[in-house]
């Protein structure tokens, strides 16, 4: 399993205090709203915020946030294309 | 709401196109926006968005010896509106009975936030800086200012508040709580609102365009703004000037989302009927809608399908003034109210400013330029956070 | 001369009491702030009718209102469930202080970075007015007070208004206020608060030196009245004529009262309990004892009692007091919970009650409950 997948499910669950799910329960390639794991458009936000802090990259248009998080795999997808190359942490 | 029309004898208006009805209205001739650089306070974050700022100092305006900026704004707008109904003519023991309801939402947040710094940030207590926090300080500023003793109350419905305030007024008096009220709200720029607004995506880089297809989402501003509403009777027995009547107002709630409208407008579309219901019109009397307009994609879709349902294929002149005032929040639906006295007086109808191109799929098409129309019957939007939507029709005063 | 006023049905009423023993909120941002002592809920209320994340979401305020709405309409039972056209009012003295403070010390902290969007959309004071309409479907208007003392009288008055109005059949009234350190640190600062533990005697022979501060909610079904049910009859608030408490005069605070009892038609004779807010703090007991005694000289059968030992002090604690009153007069005796300054057991039983407050922040309010 790819290391930033397992990576951004322990830090989904995590964000968003989802204390009746694993890292292990959420599917990578399922949608992350409305169906699958059914979040909904605070928790969005609440992603954007966890991507800031744990990968650098800031989100600032509601539709780039939308396909990025459409499931953990288009999570991960996006966070390596949109990673520097050197991260700084701020 | 209210079973009998209510008269507007008094408006105060601050903003930052301008702090009376005349400099309001020349701006909304001029096409002029309010938006400009953030100079309240730093923000690094958020710096760089356009806001519409109050300019000038409100606390050398307010007759406050002490207050939060919310304190200072409300009280400018209301003295302005005490005066101009010329309430201070009334014997003293009436005149101390003139209600006041404000809404507001962030009230003195300001100071508070100076207050958290200081705490935070230097380790010192400065509690004195909470002194304007509690929601009805405006009110109180406002009471105390002009020595008011009447029914007293504050409201806070989010974006609604300016609306639900002139609505819960006109309540009061129906009810007989009240013969007079000063009816509005106010709300400042602070760090709680740019930062919160900024952290929800939906704030415009570039200034908000109601309706328009390209809008990226809406933009602060600050202000307040008071009407001095009184029963007909009152109005007439005393000689007041009456400037517009409220014939009805209406509210509802989507009770759907804590911050999304419900995405059929269906919300709003009753909020809207109630308030016709009540002055009892059919929508084809309305010549005028003061749209909420925030430039969201969720709330302009929304509230155009909702005036779609209600006018069916004919929908008045509507625009949003956002791009003026930008979005006021508690001070929006009283800014408005405003805004739509003033289109009956002047029998002109206020630009949608910002507008590119009309929203398709919104369906609705606003008025890119300041024109004139005959307005008789104007109506008036305010749709909050919460689900609490708020509508006012407004008639001219023959 | 105006019809006696009907006024709404108290279909049911609930109510969500802090711990009775004061003490120090759990922690605070930083160690300057002021933690109590304080009446809190130690533990918040369960609640039924969202999930366990929803609930998650919330902090007190939204979490103390659903809880007092939950019970409202448990007591009041399924025949009375509102409709989809039903309303919401919530009176709140100080609004989300919880979560407007957890946004911004977040933003403080960490100078704007790594904002909190949940809190900042929360933090709006008609948050749990917004999440009652969301989970009881109820589409009808909904509005929310926000002015300190009053709050929950507005709230009410407002609600009987909306039910006479016709503008809906049920409204789901609610007043709340949770704990907050922001809140106790500045009545600390304003001088109005007792620095030691003991719990609250309103009203007391001993001087208490201040009140405490608290949260709770209450929360009533309003509805058409029917026989055998309580009615919320008046709900009226006003700034005192001069803002000092002390300056009160008994004799015009009586004819408030009287006022307000004749809205309905009822004579102050017929009031079986006089619930006061009284709150500990001396000035406003001083000034509501005189008025005590300016009442009881002519109707010394009256009952007369306090609540805010139960809840400490919060600006939305009259809906604790009406709720209270409510539940005397269905059960037709003083309930069990107030403390009885005069009559008590031996008071006749209970069919009018008045809750009356007269609060240092410059405002005098009546409600009056009737069978």
């Amino acid at each position: 399993m790819d290391a930033l997948v397992d990576t951004l499910r322990k830090q989904i669950v995590e964000a968003l205090s989802l204390e009746e799910s694993t890292p292990e329960d959420i599917d990578p390639t399922a949608p992350l709203f409305g169906a699958g794991l059914g979040l909904d458009s605070i928790d969005a936000l609440e992603l954007v915020v966890m991507v800031e802090k744990n990968h650098g990259i800031r989100i600032v248009e509601l539709e780039v946030g939308r396909r990025a998080f459409a499931s953990v795999n288009a999570l991960a997808d996006f966070i390596r294309t949109n990673q520097k190359p050197c991260a700084d942490s701020e | 709401m209210c079973r009998q029309r209510v008269a507007v004898t008094g408006l105060g208006i601050v903003s930052a196109v301008g702090c009376s009805p005349a400099a309001v209205w020349a701006a909304i001739e001029r096409e002029a926006s309010g938006l400009g650089a953030l100079s309240l306070f730093p923000s690094q974050r958020c710096g760089h968005i356009p806001v519409a700022e109050v300019r000038g100092e409100p606390a050398d305006r307010s007759g406050l010896r002490s207050g939060s900026r919310t304190d200072h704004l409300a009280a400018c707008a209301a003295r302005d509106a005490f005066a101009q109904a010329a309430l201070e003519a009334l014997p003293e023991a009436l005149r101390r009975q003139v209600g006041v309801v404000l809404g507001t939402t962030t009230g003195g947040i300001l100071d508070s936030e100076a207050f958290l710094e200081r705490l935070l940030a230097q380790g010192e207590l400065a509690p004195e800086l909470l002194r304007h926090h509690p929601p009805a300080s405006p009110a109180e500023a406002v009471a105390g200012a002009l020595d008011l003793v009447g029914f007293r109350a504050t409201v806070s419905t989010a974006c609604a508040s300016g609306a639900t305030a002139i609505a819960v007024a006109c309540d009061a008096l129906a009810a007989g709580e009240a013969d007079a009220v000063l009816a509005g709200g106010a709300d400042s720029l602070s760090r709680l609102t740019v930062n919160g607004f900024g952290s929800l995506l939906n704030v415009a880089a570039d200034g908000c365009r109601p309706f328009d297809a390209g809008r990226t989402g809406l933009s602060l501003g600050e202000g307040a703004a008071v009407l001095a509403l009184e029963t007909e009777q009152h109005a007439r027995e005393r000689g007041a000037p009456i400037l517009a009547w409220i014939l009805g107002c209406g509210s509802s709630c989507d009770a759907y989302h804590a911050t999304a409208p419900r995405p059929d407008g269906s919300g709003a579309a009753a909020a809207m009927r109630a308030a016709l219901a009540v002055a009892q019109l059919e929508p084809q009397a309305v010549d005028y809608v003061n749209a909420h307009g925030t430039g969201t994609r969720d709330n302009d879709l929304a509230e155009g399908l909702a005036l779609r349902a209600v006018f069916g294929d004919r929908v008045p002149a509507v625009s949003s003034t956002k791009r003026f005032f930008g979005h006021t929040l508690a001070a929006a639906g009283a800014i408005e109210a405003v805004v739509c006295i003033l289109a009956l007086e002047h029998q002109r109808v206020p630009a949608n400013l910002g507008l590119r191109q009309a929203d398709p799929e919104i369906g609705i098409h606003p008025v890119p330029h300041t024109c004139d129309a005959q307005v008789r019957v104007a109506l008036s939007n305010s749709l909050g956070f919460g689900g609490s939507n708020g509508s006012i029709v407004l008639a001219r005063a023959s | 001369m105006a019809e006696a006023l009907t006024g709404a049905g108290i279909l049911g009423e609930g109510l969500v009491l802090p711990d009775p023993v004061p003490a120090m909120l759990p922690a605070a941002v930083s160690e300057r702030l002021a933690l109590g002592p304080c009446h809190f809920c130690s533990e918040l209320p369960q609640a039924r009718s969202l999930s366990p994340r929803a609930v998650r979401r919330m902090r007190r305020a939204q979490r103390l209102a659903l809880a007092a709405a939950e019970r409202a309409l448990e007591a009041a039972g399924e025949a009375n469930r509102p409709s989809d056209e039903g309303a919401v009012v919530v009176g709140t003295g100080l609004g989300c202080l919880g979560e407007t403070a957890a946004f911004l010390e977040n933003m403080v902290q960490l100078e704007e970075r790594e904002p909190k969007p949940a809190a900042f959309i929360q933090s709006v004071h008609n948050a749990p007015a917004a999440q009652l309409a969301i989970c009881f479907g109820l589409r009808g208007e909904s509005q929310t007070f926000t002015h300190g003392a009053i709050s929950a009288e507005l709230a009410l008055g407002h609600a009987l208004w909306v039910l006479r109005a016709g503008r809906s059949r049920h409204v789901l009234a609610v007043g709340v206020d949770e704990a907050s350190p922001y809140a106790i640190t500045a009545g600390q600062e304003a001088g109005c608060l007792r620095r030691e533990p003991e719990p609250l005697m309103p009203m007391g022979e001993a001087s208490s030196g201040g009140t405490l501060p608290g949260e709770g909610a209450a929360g009533l079904l309003l509805g058409p009245p029917a026989p055998g049910v309580p009615r919320l009859a008046v709900a009226r608030a006003r700034p005192l004529p001069h803002p000092d408490v002390l300056r009160v005069d008994p004799a015009a605070e009586a004819a408030f009262i009287r006022d307000a009892l004749g809205l309905a038609g009822i004579s102050l004779d017929r009031v079986d309990l006089l619930l006061l807010g009284a709150n500990g703090f001396g000035a406003s007991d001083h000034a509501c004892a005189r008025v005590v005694r300016a009442v009881r000289a002519e109707h010394p059968g009256m009952a007369c009692g306090v609540y805010k030992h139960l809840c400490g002090e919060f600006g939305a604690a009259p809906a604790l007091g009406v709720a209270l009153a409510a539940r005397s007069v269905r059960e037709g005796s003083v309930a069990g919970e107030i403390r009885c300054l005069h009559g008590g057991e031996a008071a006749r039983p209970v069919a009018t009650g008045v809750v009356y407050h007269l609060h240092e922040s410059g405002y005098h309010s009546v409600c009056v409950v009737t069978s």
